[in-house]
């Protein structure tokens, strides 16, 4: 009887007493890179047309210009470079100068055949034609820390030598800008 | 429990003795080996990036077409007839005079500056000669960009009708448009 006894005795518990904890880590979130281009084209790509780079009616000799302004909307610090392209019969009879930091200005009539663009700034890029293929017109990355902005200053000139076919011929002009975060490979 | 070897162990070739130690060398050497291969790899940099690429079109740049006038008047006396058009002022202008009866070109004068009309005064204005009779003539005018010439407008056309009349004792001219 006693060694039953004891034998039940012997069994331990199976109780215990335990505790847990969670550990809940603050918010992790992505930065964002933004380039935008004249206040639009918030997020990824996007095209925008600058109503005003336009001129009709352009004899030879004349040119016309105009700015854009470019921002970092983003979350973190980016570098920029561009390529241009220009399509239309009249582009080769054009040329296009590309400045940093500058501002357009515009003069003459077109009855008078005497209108005039010119940009102040540093000149980054031409006087050169473009054509269908990507030709780099920044081509030293440029930096711009969140909140940042820098104007661009294009000039497009319709050559003194252009030929007499081009009359009444139309051409556009298309920038892409190539913005990736600083330090990017 | 650690094993001693004595040399009289290692001479006897007691392997258990003399592997442990190599062993756990080994084992060191791996671990840091490891190690080492983890540091490199975790210094090298993301090739991950964050990008954007907006594009600016421009809007359309458009060459000018070189028109000619878009009308003449002509006025005419005794042997004087003018021909003038409204002016453009970046244009010069090429005005032809050719005889209506074997379309010869008679003369081809450039106008140029702020004027806008031309005079053909006198019977050898238009090559005719005393008691040639009547010889009808037309005048053409063809725009230029002052500024380059070479960009010329395509249409040529006829804006006036000179009509001359020598006889033996002088003539006349008239002109319609």
């Amino acid at each position: 009887m006693l060694g039953l006894v004891s034998g039940t005795g012997a069994v331990g518990t199976y109780a215990y007493w335990s505790d847990q904890a969670t550990l809940t880590t603050g918010g992790f979130d992505s930065g964002t890179l933004d380039l935008t281009v004249d206040g639009t084209l918030a997020g990824q790509a996007g095209t925008y047309t600058k109503s005003a780079f336009t001129l009709s009616d352009m004899i030879p000799g004349e040119s016309v210009a105009s700015s854009l302004s470019l921002e970092n909307g983003g979350s973190v610090a980016l570098t920029y470079t561009a390529t241009a392209t220009a399509s239309g019969a009249l582009a080769p009879g054009l040329t296009f100068r590309v400045y940093t930091g500058g501002a357009a200005s515009n003069s003459g009539t077109a009855a008078a055949g005497n209108r005039v663009g010119s940009c102040s700034g540093t000149s980054v890029f031409g006087p050169t034609t473009l054509t269908g293929s990507a030709a780099s017109v920044i081509a030293s990355a440029r930096q711009l820390d969140p909140g940042d902005d820098e104007t661009l200053c294009i000039v497009a000139t319709l050559s003194s030598s252009a030929a007499n076919a081009l009359q009444g011929q139309p051409a556009t002009a298309s920038f892409v800008f190539h913005a990736q975060q600083l330090g990017a490979p | 429990m650690r094993s001693r070897a004595s040399a009289a162990d290692v001479g006897a070739g007691s392997r258990v003795a003399v592997s442990r130690p190599r062993g756990l060398v080994l084992t060191l050497a791996a671990v840091l080996g490891a190690l080492c291969i983890a540091s490199l790899t975790s210094v090298r940099p993301t090739l991950a990036y964050f990008s954007d690429s907006p594009t600016a079109e421009s809007g359309t740049i458009t060459g000018h077409t070189v028109a000619p006038p878009a009308s003449a008047t002509c006025s005419s006396s005794v042997l004087n007839a003018t021909v003038t058009w409204p002016a453009d002022t970046r244009y010069d202008y090429e005005v032809v005079l050719r005889k209506v009866s074997n379309s010869t070109i008679v003369s081809t004068t450039q106008v140029t500056g702020t004027t806008s009309s031309i005079q053909y005064s006198g019977l050898s204005a238009f090559g005719v000669v005393v008691g040639a009779g009547q010889i009808d003539f037309n005048v053409e005018i063809r725009s230029k960009l002052a500024t380059t010439l070479s960009w010329v407008s395509s249409t040529v056309h006829t804006y006036a009708s000179i009509r001359v009349l020598a006889i033996l004792i002088g003539g006349t001219v008239s002109c319609t448009t």
